[in-house]
């Protein structure tokens, strides 16, 4: 019914509220279908489910191509990994060749920023699931998130280009930040396997990611390149987990004030205070009392939001200076 | 051409609505009759509303004892587990083995696919669910008795259960 509203209102005249019936009329077939399955009793031993309302939400986009479509339909495969992983503790291989190929697709053929920050959120995610859902060893993200970064790197246009480095270089910090904690952790030490088989197809990844870099004529760029260094092979891991956290930020810092680009000051002064505060929690948690922690940490976390405040107010005065 | 596109996706749509629903009612004619017996008595237990009331049965086939169990390593929570099942002379069934492969059935025997749960370390049972322990019952019982019950369930050629049948 919400369907037909939509479309009537449509060929009328094709606006947000046509639009909206119609995202309506799709969350509601959704809805629907685990209604069904809840009410008799179906047992769903796999993603159909959230499969088929991801097919259905592509064929939707392809017949009205709105961005609020693309939005929900994406979303809705997104959370269905999630939705598998915690009920079956199974990956769903189908919704992430969903994600690549029909998503893709349309991310490809419909240039938007939003399509490709989507996409690779939604790409991040879906492998951090895949990562906790089949036990793999967590040094497999940072190939995964690589592969992300150096399709980035290999398309030209700045459309793919900045959202699938920006949101490839946040989800690689995190695991960074991540890394110095169970790198710490003997209990998690005792657990971690090293597999041949990553080395071998990270290196030829990593080479690869280099090559493209020289030939491009953009070195400067290798230092994200730091982030993506499996530190839990080689030794003193726990200390070079930071150290490299650190060389990230500052080199950042030092580049962007060398070529004035606000641009890479900011990603340098963000992840250095991120930095920071990762080493504060590290060596000050078992030390320090409790309540002294939090005053001290809220002190810090107060300084840190002055600090990018008045970076930020600096950057912005210097780019009206320009105009 | 997306005219007809919007059109074939809308019936697509009802059709997976209507086939949902649909093949519940399906399982009493294709399905194959199967007898489970409850574990203890006290075990079947009704909760909720009156209107929308809900069932839940411990099975005797939940708990899967030591010898039963064909699997040699430590299998992680959630694991889709292959239990066979034989029927004894009343036709009830119980289980002979349970093992993370595919079995095969033979005649009085039948395969239902369970999910693992726990091992219970006093009991030395592993608890592995079907997906029908809790349920919208469809049909009237006397859930006031307490004692063992025998109750029927029915499988279906494309993977679902339905119980069908709840006697004392």
């Amino acid at each position: 019914m919400l369907y037909v509203l939509g479309d009537i209102r449509y060929r009328k005249s094709a606006d947000l509220i046509a639009i909206s019936f119609i995202v309506l009329g799709y969350i509601a077939f959704g809805a629907g279908m685990l209604l069904a399955i809840d009410i008799y009793n179906i047992q769903v031993t796999f993603a159909w489910p959230f499969i088929i309302w991801a097919v259905v939400g592509l064929g939707v986009y392809f017949i009205y191509e709105h961005k609020l479509l693309f939005s929900v339909a994406i979303a809705v495969t997104t959370i269905g990994q999630l939705y598998n992983a915690s009920i079956n503790s199974a990956f769903s291989w189908v919704l992430l060749f969903l994600l690549l190929l029909g998503f893709g697709h349309f991310v490809y053929h419909h240039r938007n920023y939003l399509f490709s920050y989507l996409f690779s959120i939604s790409f991040v995610v879906q492998l951090l699931t895949l990562v906790f859902a089949a036990s793999q060893q967590y040094y497999w993200l940072i190939l995964y998130f690589l592969i992300l970064y150096v399709a980035g790197d290999l398309i030209r246009e700045q459309v793919y280009r900045k959202p699938f480095k920006i949101i490839s270089l946040l989800a690689i910090f995190i695991v960074g930040m991540y890394q110095t904690f169970i790198l710490q952790d003997e209990f998690y030490m005792d657990d971690l396997t090293l597999q041949w088989s990553f080395i071998i197809v990270w290196f030829v990844l990593f080479g690869a990611a280099i090559a493209i870099k020289i030939i491009d004529n953009r070195s400067y760029q290798l230092i994200d390149f730091v982030l993506f260094l499996p530190i839990a092979f080689i030794p003193f891991s726990y200390g070079m987990s930071l150290i490299v956290l650190f060389i990230f930020s500052l080199v950042w810092l030092f580049i962007g004030y060398k070529q004035d680009n606000s641009e890479y000051i900011l990603i340098g002064t963000i992840s250095f205070l991120v930095s920071v505060f990762t080493v504060y929690i590290q060596f000050a948690w078992d030390a320090m009392n409790k309540s002294l922690f939090f005053l001290i940490g809220g002190i810090l976390l107060f300084l840190i939001s002055f600090l990018i405040e008045k970076q930020r107010r600096t950057i912005v005065d210097k780019q009206k200076g320009d105009e | 051409m997306k005219r007809f596109l919007f059109y074939l996706l809308l019936l697509l749509q009802i059709a997976i609505l209507f086939l949902l629903g649909v093949q519940y009612y399906f399982i009493d004619d294709y399905g194959r009759t199967v007898q489970l017996l409850s574990k203890h008595e006290e075990m079947t237990d009704t909760y909720g509303s009156y209107n929308q009331h809900m069932t839940y049965i411990d099975y005797e086939i939940n708990f899967i004892a030591e010898d039963a169990w064909e699997i040699a390593e430590e299998v992680d929570y959630n694991t889709k587990i292959y239990v066979l099942l034989e029927s004894d002379s009343d036709g009830v069934f119980h289980i002979a083995k349970a093992n993370d492969q595919k079995i095969d059935a033979e005649q009085d025997q039948v395969v239902l696919q369970g999910r693992y749960q726990y091992y219970n370390d006093m009991q030395k049972e592993y608890h592995v669910t079907y997906g029908i322990e809790s349920f919208h019952p469809d049909f009237d019982f006397n859930s006031s008795v307490r004692d063992q019950s025998i109750i029927t369930i029915q499988l279906a050629p494309w993977g679902q259960k339905k119980v069908t049948d709840i006697e004392n």
